[in-house]
């Protein structure tokens, strides 16, 4: 997303962050009993009355050296795998937790939204939940009364106002919730993974809602496991492996940095038999040009998809299908069974082995998946496997990689000759 | 107001928690809590606020029966029937208890915001101590029946104790609770130990028998325990016998040095609350 800012000043800067916790294998991190206490009192070596076990006590970095600037009107994405550290960074952030070293200053009102329903109590009702949660999370109450109405009317459910949350599905609870903190408008608002419950549908809403803030001079602080949103809202992101910040930048750099990293532990080629399933998968994979099974092709290079499914009943006017789809879940390329010759017919109960191979569709370098299905189109779908990534490298002498740093615009790779002569 | 702009600056190792100035400016969030948590004390029960009045009602009704017409302790003022005498010292010994217990409860309570939210975290334990009060007032009100059932014209001197008093009591166990809250993030063992020790504290406080019944030798030492000024304080001051003003300046000393002790221990831990909660 792009827009204009009419100031570049910068309002968070970030600087030599760390945090450090002390794990020690005896106990459970955290709480303890004064027993414990005592005792680690008693071994402490200046205490003199025995030895300490230094093999027992780690020190653990959740966050290393982290130097970040963000601008007015920013939105900034923070990305990385579970552990990585981003929810210690916001909470750094939040003021939650102390760093270990460095400094932070940000300049305007700070909200964060780490969680959905912050402090909400299930015995009140939705309006005095409405109040305390909006006092929660930052708002005045002359704020929340003015904005009320508008809280109500978006979350839809003013039938329940007056009935505690305790009764509300858990579809209502969070629509409430995301009404109060998507109607606080801070200067700088910090969002931990919020989006990622609700309904598609009110998930788009609240996401328009808060960009909305965006647009108007809020500064944002984004953290979520959803590649596809982070790069439809993030001007820039950052990537954390491990605490250290690997990437500072472009969205669709970290991002691609984030996929490279977790496409190894989402990938899973066989599935295992589902009895309720008339026709399943069993394996699909993606072939390279030398026939081997990866994960990552070079760009331009013919590839394979093989498909092994088995049909336990016979099943009337079924198609299988592949698709491609983009990192933002766009649908790119699709191919049926039926490309050619066949017509769309039954499919007799047994094993079959499908091989798919695919020369003529070039993809630029980024990060795709495929969705295989076996389907009988409009009416039901047998089996559907999506989220399969497909990474297509860049070629180090593919003259493409030397412009727009690197970074063509679209899917497809394929070139064309230029014709071009002088006119003048 | 928190709308106003502000800057935020953040540095390791420089946490500077208990800021009178961000109490004031978190003040809202302290009414909404302290209008939540009577709130929710109070739903879905039966007798609602009457549990305020009946827990003490009961007590001086047991206590009168055990204390007074079996064991044969007396008011020490032959104007005054023990029920009247114990209903005034439990209604203010009951204040003193349930602010210690709930404000040392508080931060344990509020482990799921905590974790989520940045406020200043004396706010949970000032809400806790405000329910106290609230309780208090409920429970006071009765008294004023018993004054009436009984015949019993409160002194002057009575009323205008009434309040300062109750802050004192209140002062005290916020400091004590404060302590006890930070000690309760990292032991839990505060939650068993500190009902059992209150308990305890009944015994040695003027509540069941008059201050005149400790030994005057040992009384100055009974009056380092903040709740036993204000006690033997306001009953003195309400039934018209003399106050022991030095009973109550120990008191006082006492309540500021547990408010020092909790405030400063509350600041020395309070930044590692949300890593170890």
């Amino acid at each position: 997303m792009s827009k204009s800012y009419k100031d570049n000043e910068t309002v968070i800067r970030v600087e030599n962050i760390s945090k450090s916790y002390h794990i020690s294998h005896q106990n459970k991190p955290g709480y303890g009993t004064i027993k414990d206490g005592f005792s680690n009192f008693l071994h402490k070596p200046r205490f003199g009355m025995g030895k300490s076990n230094p093999e027992n006590d780690e020190t653990f970095w959740a966050l290393k050296d982290i130097n970040f600037a963000v601008k007015k009107g920013e939105v900034f994405g923070i990305v990385g795998k579970n552990g990585s550290g981003k929810s210690t960074m916001l909470k750094i952030l939040s003021r939650i937790v102390d760093p270990t070293t460095g400094s932070i200053s940000m300049h305007g009102r700070v909200a964060s939204m780490l969680e959905v329903g912050t402090g909400f109590h299930p015995e009140l009702t939705g309006r005095e939940n409405i109040y305390f949660n909006g006092s929660m999370i930052g708002m005045s109450r002359q704020e929340i009364k003015s904005k009320f109405d508008d809280i109500v009317a978006f979350s839809e459910i003013e039938k329940f106002l007056d009935t505690p949350v305790k009764f509300y599905s858990s579809g209502m609870y969070v629509r409430l919730a995301f009404s109060v903190a998507a109607h606080l408008d801070p200067d700088i608002l910090i969002i931990d993974e919020v989006l990622a419950v609700g309904d598609a549908q009110f998930q788009k809403k609240c996401l328009e809602r808060i960009l909305s803030g965006a647009k108007r001079g809020q500064t944002i602080l984004f953290v979520s496991h959803s590649m596809t949103i982070v790069k439809q809202v993030c001007d820039r992101a950052m990537y954390l492996e491990k605490g250290i910040a690997k990437y500072i930048g472009e969205t669709e750099f970290a991002t691609e940095k984030y996929m490279e990293k977790n496409i190894a532990s989402v990938t899973e080629s066989t599935f295992a038999d589902n009895p309720k399933k008339d026709a399943q998968f069993k394996e699909i994979n993606i072939y390279d040009s030398d026939n081997k099974v990866v994960e990552a092709l070079d760009i331009g290079e013919p590839w394979k998809i093989a498909l092994q499914y088995t049909v336990k009943e016979k099943s009337i006017d079924t198609i299988v299908a592949v698709e491609v789809l983009s990192n933002e879940g766009q649908p790119i390329f699709m191919s049926t069974d039926t490309d050619f010759d066949k017509k769309m017919g039954d499919l007799e109960a047994g094993k079959y082995s499908a091989s798919i191979n695919i020369n003529d569709l070039h993809l630029l370098p980024g990060v795709y998946y495929l969705r295989c299905s076996i389907q009988s189109p409009g009416k039901v779908a047998h089996d559907v496997r999506e989220n399969i990534p497909l990474r297509i490298r860049q070629a180090k002498n593919d003259v493409r990689s030397q412009y727009f740093g690197g970074k063509y615009m679209g899917y497809i790779a394929d070139k064309v000759k230029w014709q071009i002569d002088r006119s003048d | 107001m928190r709308s106003v702009t502000q800057d935020i600056y953040i540095e390791a190792n420089k946490r500077q928690s208990v800021s009178v100035r961000e109490l004031w400016l978190y003040r809202e969030l302290f009414f909404f809590f302290a209008w939540r948590d009577i709130k929710v004390r109070y739903k879905q029960t039966f007798l609602g606020a009457g549990w305020a009045i009946l827990q003490p009602f009961l007590a001086t009704g047991v206590f009168t029966l055990f204390f007074n017409k079996v064991a044969g302790i007396q008011s020490g003022n032959r104007a005054v029937p023990y029920a009247v005498f114990a209903y005034l010292g439990l209604m203010y010994w009951n204040c003193f208890n349930s602010s210690i217990n709930t404000v040392a409860n508080s931060l344990v309570a509020s482990q799921g915001v905590i974790t989520k939210i940045y406020f200043p975290r004396l706010i949970p334990c000032l809400a806790a101590a405000a329910l106290s009060i609230v309780d208090f007032f409920f429970a006071a009100s009765i008294f004023f029946v018993f004054l009436i059932v009984y015949h019993i014209t409160p002194h002057l001197s009575g009323i205008i104790f009434f309040l300062p008093a109750l802050a004192i009591l209140v002062a005290s166990s916020l400091g004590i609770g404060i302590f006890f809250a930070a000690l309760n993030v990292k032991y839990r063992d505060v939650r068993s130990a500190l009902p059992f020790i209150t308990q305890m504290l009944l015994f040695v406080t003027p509540v069941i028998y008059p201050i005149t019944s400790i030994p005057a030798k040992y009384r100055t030492f009974a009056f380092l325990n903040p709740a036993a000024g204000a006690i033997s304080g306001i009953r003195a001051a309400m039934f018209g016998e003399p106050i022991s003003w030095i009973g109550v300046l120990l008191s006082c000393i006492s309540t500021v040095i547990a408010i020092i002790i909790g405030i400063w221990y509350f600041n020395k831990t309070e930044k590692n609350f949300a890593d170890i909660i």
